[in-house]
Formats: structure tokens, C-alpha cells, sequence
């Protein structure tokens, strides 16, 4: 899990901030989180997803603490998913990926309106989440063919 | 198990997460917040240094071929200008020739007339041409037929029949054409056309200190040519038995048969 985390660092510092810039963007951090769920169960799904949301706190100089509340309970929810529907199936890959993506967004929104920081765009969520939709069937090969598989 | 592992473990990531939160505004949290801030950021960089580095090489590069673009339109521009620098020495040298013409007027106290060449033909190329000056133009038989080259008047032939628009001429190379001449001013002979490129050098004298390379020039000694033309260069020299002096052979400034314009000197009557 640890080599899957270090990759997913690397390549989401040094690959997506030169495949999409601004607001719109590639959240590999969470679509492992979703991906490491699936495959693994909740146990990983929430320690993935709590190390991610931390990670991505200290990055954005949030409040420490709220993405990785946030990344735990989509880590666990998701991971409850695993055995109950054909994980492998590409159409099934996005509708998660896309749902997370929503929730997850709207989580955010909620706890930046409690914190009492300046909303972020609902407009962009959809497309973010149909974008990082798209991509999570391909992550989800890669960590298949890994050790995280 | 399994599940209910999960559910502890989530219970406690929970927990702790909410303890950060609550934690947020302690003084204590904002600089551990602040060292892993730049523990991420120190991280960042060091993944990122390669990729910058790449992006400044490609940078470079793209500069290199800029500049190998510039370069080619450079040395476009310096192909005009050097076509342009020609073109000045030409003028230059023209100017040159002119104010000689002007100088060599003064010398003979003669006049100078330009004619063009016409039509040459190959069984008389290296006998004669015409020129497009005739008796209308004032021009008689056995004038000298010069041109300029070098900077040098050199002896291209004499008129021989003159027409009243244009004039035949004898060349140099023809074997019908004698000129007194000398070598390097000092050493007198005369000089012939061998209907072939090589021209002939006779009756100078045994005691002639002369080399290959030496300069001919007219020595104005025959009437018709003024002293000081040039002919050639010395390219072969031959002692005659019997004390009977020495030959040379010699190649000609610039042959006729190269040039497209001729001056012919009048003699004022």
C-alpha cells in the first residue's frame, strides 16, 4: 500500500498539473482511495483514505483533519461495495467513481460553508466527477495488476 | 471479522480525525501544520526537480533552434550583402578603369574610342574579329586595338580593312600580327601571333636577362603601338645556336577571344 501511495504522490505532483490545469482536475488521490476499497475491502479503502485526505489537508492549508474525516468514511462506504457487485465492470467503475465524486464534493462544500470558508463550485463537480469517472477504470487495472490486487 | 476490524479502524480514524479538526486552532497544531506543509512542499520539489529540469533543457533547445533559424536568415542576409559588396567592387573598379582611360587620354595626347565586338567566327578565332566602329568613326588601318584588365592596357590587335560601320581586326594571336615589343623595359624583340593561344617572342639578343614570368610590354617602337602596353608574361625561353640570340614564348594579359568591348586609340593628324 505504501509503493501505491509514493506512486500516486509522485504522479499526481508531476503528471496532472500538466494534463489539466485549474479547478478542473484528475483527483488521483481519492480514486485510489475508491479503487483501494473495491479491490481490498473498507480496512484499506479507510486507511488510504484517511493517509490521502491528510496528505491533501496539509497541501491545501485547509483545516487539518477534514479531508481525511471526509476520504475515511467514502474509504469505508466504498469499501462495503466490495463482493456485492461485479467490481471489474467498467460502467460500474464510473457510476462509483462518479457518485463518490459527488458525495465527496458535496461533503466538502458543507464543511467549508461550517468552517466558514468560501464555497467552492458545484457547476465543476459534475465534471470533475465525470472526468475522474472516466480514468477510475484504468487505475483500477493498474492496481489490479499490482500488489495492492 | 474483517468487518467489524474495519469498523474499529474507521471509528478510530474518525476519531482522530475529528481530534485534528478540533485541534485546528492550537498554536501547537499551526506549526506542525507549517513544518509538514513544508516537509510537503520540500517533497514536492524533489519530485519535481527532474521534470523542471527536463522543461528548462527543452527550453534551451527551443532557444538553440530559434537561433539556428536566425542564424539561416543571417546568413541569407549575408549572401545579399556580399552580392552587394561585388557589385560595389565592381563599380569600384569600374571607376578605376574610367579615371585611367581618363589618365591614358592625357598620356598619348590621342583619343580613345570604345567599340563593341561583333560576331566572332571559329575558322578566324584566333586570326581576327569586327568591331562595330568604322571610316564613319574616324577609324584608319594599323590602330592599336586595346583593352583594359588588371587595371593594365593590354594590346588586343590593329585594325586591318576598315569598313565605313565596321572595322576587321587583327588579333594578337594571329600569325599575322608583329608588335615590337621588350621585356621588363629593357631587352627589345618582337613579338608574334601563332594562330594558337601561345605567342612568340623573337630576335631578342643573346645577353637578354630574362626569366619566365617576366613582363612584355610594347616598346613603341613599330609606329603603331605607344610604349608601355602590356602583352604577357614570359612562359619559355630558348637560346638559339650559333649566337643567333634567343626566343621566348609568352601568354597573353587576357586574350581577345575573352573580352566583349575594345578600345581603338586615334592618332591625331
Amino acid at each position: 500500500m505504501l509503493r501505491v501511495l509514493t506512486v500516486t504522490f509522485i504522479v499526481q505532483i508531476l503528471l496532472l498539473r500538466y494534463i489539466i490545469s485549474g479547478e478542473t482536475g484528475i483527483n488521483l488521490f481519492l480514486i485510489v482511495t475508491i479503487e483501494m476499497a473495491l479491490i481490498k475491502g473498507s480496512l484499506y479503502g479507510e486507511v488510504t483514505g484517511f493517509i490521502t485526505g491528510l496528505i491533501e489537508d496539509v497541501a491545501h492549508m485547509g483545516v487539518i483533519g477534514s479531508r481525511a474525516l471526509i476520504r475515511t468514511l467514502v474509504g469505508f462506504l466504498t469499501g462495503s461495495l466490495k463482493g456485492k457487485f461485479a467490481a471489474g465492470n467498467i460502467l460500474f467503475q464510473f457510476i462509483v467513481t462518479f457518485i463518490v465524486f459527488v458525495v465527496h464534493g458535496i461533503f466538502i462544500y458543507l464543511l467549508r460553508l461550517v468552517f466558514g470558508l468560501p464555497p467552492s463550485s458545484l457547476h465543476r463537480l459534475f465534471m470533475n466527477a465525470g472526468l475522474n469517472g472516466l480514468i477510475a477504470p484504468l487505475i483500477y487495472s493498474l492496481l489490479k495488476g499490482t500488489d495492492a490486487g | 471479522m474483517n468487518r467489524r476490524a474495519a469498523l474499529h479502524v474507521f471509528i478510530l480514524l474518525t476519531a482522530i480525525s475529528m481530534t485534528i479538526i478540533c485541534l485546528n486552532g492550537l498554536q501547537s497544531v499551526k506549526i506542525i501544520k507549517n513544518i509538514l506543509l513544508h516537509v510537503f512542499f520540500q517533497a514536492s520539489r524533489g519530485v519535481e526537480y527532474p521534470i523542471d529540469k527536463i522543461n528548462s533543457f527543452s527550453e534551451r533547445i527551443n532557444i538553440m533552434l530559434d537561433a539556428y533559424d536566425e542564424n539561416i536568415k543571417l546568413k541569407e542576409k549575408v549572401k545579399v550583402l556580399e552580392a552587394q559588396n561585388i557589385l560595389m567592387k565592381y563599380r569600384e573598379t569600374e571607376i578605376q578603369r574610367l579615371n585611367e582611360l581618363l589618365n591614358f587620354e592625357k598620356y598619348t595626347a590621342g583619343k580613345l574610342l570604345a567599340g563593341k565586338i561583333l560576331l566572332q567566327f571559329p575558322d578566324t578565332y584566333f586570326a581576327g574579329i569586327n568591331i562595330n566602329k568604322g571610316k564613319k568613326h574616324g577609324i584608319k588601318k594599323d590602330l592599336p586595338v586595346l583593352s583594359v584588365h588588371d587595371s593594365k592596357w593590354i594590346v588586343v590587335g590593329r585594325t586591318e580593312e576598315v569598313y565605313d560601320d565596321f572595322t576587321k581586326v587583327v588579333l594578337i594571336t594571329s600569325s599575322d600580327f608583329r608588335c615590337a615589343a621588350e621585356v621588363n623595359g629593357k631587352y627589345c624583340g618582337v613579338i608574334k601571333g601563332q594562330d594558337r593561344w601561345e605567342l612568340r617572342m623573337d630576335y631578342l639578343s643573346p645577353d637578354a636577362e630574362i626569366r619566365e614570368g617576366d613582363e612584355i610590354t610594347t616598346s613603341g617602337k613599330g609606329g603603331i603601338f605607344p610604349p608601355g602596353l602590356f602583352i604577357g608574361d614570359i612562359t619559355g625561353i630558348k637560346t638559339l645556336e650559333f649566337s643567333k640570340g634567343k626566343t621566348a614564348t609568352a601568354k597573353s594579359y587576357r586574350y581577345p577571344q575573352d573580352i566583349s568591348s575594345v578600345y581603338l586609340l586615334l592618332k591625331e593628324d
